[in-house]
């Protein structure tokens, strides 16, 4: 992790009378974009509602900016928060209920219409349906104006709990961009999704969650190297796959390779990948092979995700 | 890859946080009146205000000789005219008695009719106010806002009390303005003032109540059908007991039956207030005629007026008050 603490978490614990909801967690988030990922019934929402101050801890500490959220609402001036559920009213239009929002987020009545249009400007609902209710949308523009209510107020934090749910790919690509920007622009955002492959592109810290524990943190790289009885495999395409596998092992750089002859490849289990990759150009030169492709197929977050849960 | 970095965070002034609650407030009121049969109701309610300025009026003119009202006395039957004519040197020989007793008795009537619509409109304004919020579940998104959830339940119970001052305390300030106003002689205002006051009164008794039974029942569930139900079904299901006790058990022992229902034990805080008791014996110590009058009046009647349950109304619409209290600060919880 870098940069300033945002969020910090000590012993930190929530029960929903005898089912434990957070399970004596620590943990810290720095700014920038930290993703939150785990399984249904996890504890992500519950940590989302205690970081928002909708839910109080059952026992131990949680700060946000420096300070506690539970019943603080100058901290909430500084947070925007989107839910995963349904939570926008069927009965009145975007602008009508921005409007209504910003008054409540603090913002001077003269300047709520126009933070409200230019936040649905952002979100890019398209103009035509600013005139319909809500009732009317489709799932994917009722997201898109919870998004922007949680930008109103132009918060410092933003949570961000599933917020890809119900959007087409192109939406979900539209709303990656936006929170890009939004980093990029000194917003931290802490988003939880289940599409952990846009999760990995847009994330340089994760948090996973599992039976109300933490049970990783940091950067996905991190945590891979944390992984040390889950030997790195690495799949290489090349012109003479004995002998690179052949080098590689007598340097005692392996645990154990795949020969896959017909399509010309090699699957290496690698010892110490550090290592590895410090001396790998070196030994490709020495051996003459030629390298025509090579990946990582147990480096990404969905599988660094089904290893720490499982 | 250049981002596009013009998003700042928001540095300018905020506002209050009377000023967060006062939206909810309104937006609130602005919710339920969108509703065409709640506005219609709110008619029926100024309506009913118009009239009794109405009568207060033709009760003004009776004192002036020239009138339209007093010239055409003598085309009302005898005994018509007998009363009127009663009425007027009372009017004119006791004043002060004479226009109190009349605009407390007027104004204790309007008051029971006024509660009756009150309770029509907040029917209709139940979806509006927690209903909708827990349904749609944009409650969280507003105790994500900067304000708690007493913020947001002050919040509610200033969208009730904007309600039942169009429906109730409006009216009431209206018809006595109006009807004082169009009075032959500026003394009206003086010696109505009880009038204003029980008015007033009973009807801040009445908001203060039924704003927090309104809220209670709006938070019951996020299904408007069942919460509109709920509160219809109160209602008319007290005076089903209120009936049942009076008319069918007729029993001291189960008395306590009719203090389930909310409009009875208003009423009684109604007749506390009023003490139409004071002002009948005042009148029959004045005109012998209307000593006659009130003979005629049945016994449960008067009974009511002179000895209204205020304690028992009291107590019944506390525990309301207090169980609907409890129903709102489990269900609207951020959690």
């Amino acid at each position: 992790m870098s940069g300033a603490t945002i969020i910090e978490a000590r012993e930190l614990s929530r029960w929903y009378g005898i089912v434990m909801g957070l399970n004596n967690v620590s943990f810290v988030v720095a700014a920038g974009i930290t993703g939150l990922v785990g399984p249904n019934g996890a504890g992500k929402s519950t940590l989302m509602q205690i970081i928002t101050g909708q839910l109080q801890s059952s026992s131990g500490v949680l700060t946000v900016l420096g300070e506690r959220p539970w019943n603080n609402p100058r901290l909430l001036k500084r947070i925007g928060y989107c839910p995963e559920h349904e939570a926008v009213p069927n009965d009145l239009r975007p602008l009508e209920w921005l409007e209504g929002l910003g008054l409540l987020a603090g913002l001077p009545p003269g300047k709520v219409a126009e933070q409200g249009a230019q936040m649905l400007e952002r979100v890019k609902l398209p103009r035509e349906a600013w005139a319909r209710r809500m009732g009317q949308y489709s799932k994917g523009m009722r997201q898109r104006v919870k998004l922007a209510q949680a930008l109103l107020h132009r918060p410092d934090l933003l949570v961000l709990d599933e917020p890809m749910n119900g959007l087409d790919p192109m939406g979900r690509q539209e709303m990656a961009q936006i929170i890009r920007e939004l980093a990029a622009a000194g917003t931290s955002v802490l988003i939880s999704s289940h599409i952990l492959a846009e999760l990995e592109a847009l994330c340089r810290d994760i948090l996973i969650v599992n039976w109300g524990r933490i049970i990783a943190s940091g950067s996905q790289l991190d945590i891979r190297a944390d992984l040390k009885d889950w030997p790195e495999e690495i799949e290489v395409h090349c012109d003479a796959p004995e002998t690179l596998a052949r080098r590689l092992f007598d340097r005692g750089m392996l645990l154990g390779f795949d020969l896959q002859a017909e399509s010309s490849s090699v699957t290496f289990r690698v010892k110490d990948p550090p290592l590895f990759y410090q001396q790998w150009l070196d030994l490709l030169l020495e051996s003459g092979v030629r390298v025509y492709a090579m990946r990582g197929l147990n480096r990404s977050l969905k599988q660094i995700y089904e290893k720490v849960t499982s | 890859m250049l981002h596009e970095a013009s998003y700042q965070h928001w540095i300018g002034a905020r506002t209050s946080i009377w000023r967060r609650r006062a939206t909810i407030a309104s937006n609130g009121l602005k919710g339920c009146l969108k509703s065409r049969w709640l506005r219609r109701v709110l008619v029926g309610c100024w309506g009913a205000a118009l009239v009794q300025a109405s009568v207060l009026f033709f009760i003004g003119q009776l004192l002036v000789p020239d009138s339209f009202v007093a010239q055409s006395q003598e085309h009302f039957s005898s005994p018509m005219q007998g009363i009127l004519q009663g009425l007027v040197s009372w009017l004119k020989d006791h004043p002060e008695v004479s226009v109190r007793v009349t605009q407390d008795f007027l104004f204790y009537q309007l008051s029971g009719f006024l509660l009756l619509f009150t309770m029509l409109a907040i029917g209709l304004a139940i979806p509006h106010l927690i209903t909708r919020d827990l349904s749609s579940k944009a409650i969280v998104i507003y105790s994500s806002k900067a304000i708690s959830r007493w913020d947001y339940i002050l919040g509610k119970l200033g969208t009730m009390l904007g309600l039942l001052s169009l429906t109730w305390l409006g009216p009431v300030c209206f018809a006595w303005l109006l009807g004082n106003l169009l009075a032959p002689h500026w003394n009206f205002f003086w010696h109505s003032r009880l009038a204003l006051i029980h008015a007033l009164g009973f009807a801040m008794c009445g908001a203060v109540v039924l704003s927090a039974m309104a809220l209670g029942v709006s938070a019951i569930s996020g299904r408007e059908k069942v919460t509109v139900t709920a509160w219809l079904g109160l209602w008319l299901l007290g005076r089903v007991f209120t009936s049942v006790s009076r008319e069918v058990l007729d029993s001291p022992a189960l008395r306590w039956l009719q203090h389930l229902s909310t409009t009875f034990n208003l009423g009684e805080i109604n007749s506390a207030i009023f003490r139409l008791r004071d002002d009948l014996k005042l009148a029959e110590d004045n005109i012998p005629m209307f000593g006659n009058l009130l003979r005629g009046v049945t016994r449960q009647t008067m009974a009511t007026v002179e000895n209204p349950e205020f304690w028992g109304g009291f107590v019944g619409l506390a525990v309301m008050a207090s169980l609907a209290a409890i129903v709102v600060a489990w269900r609207v919880k951020p959690e």
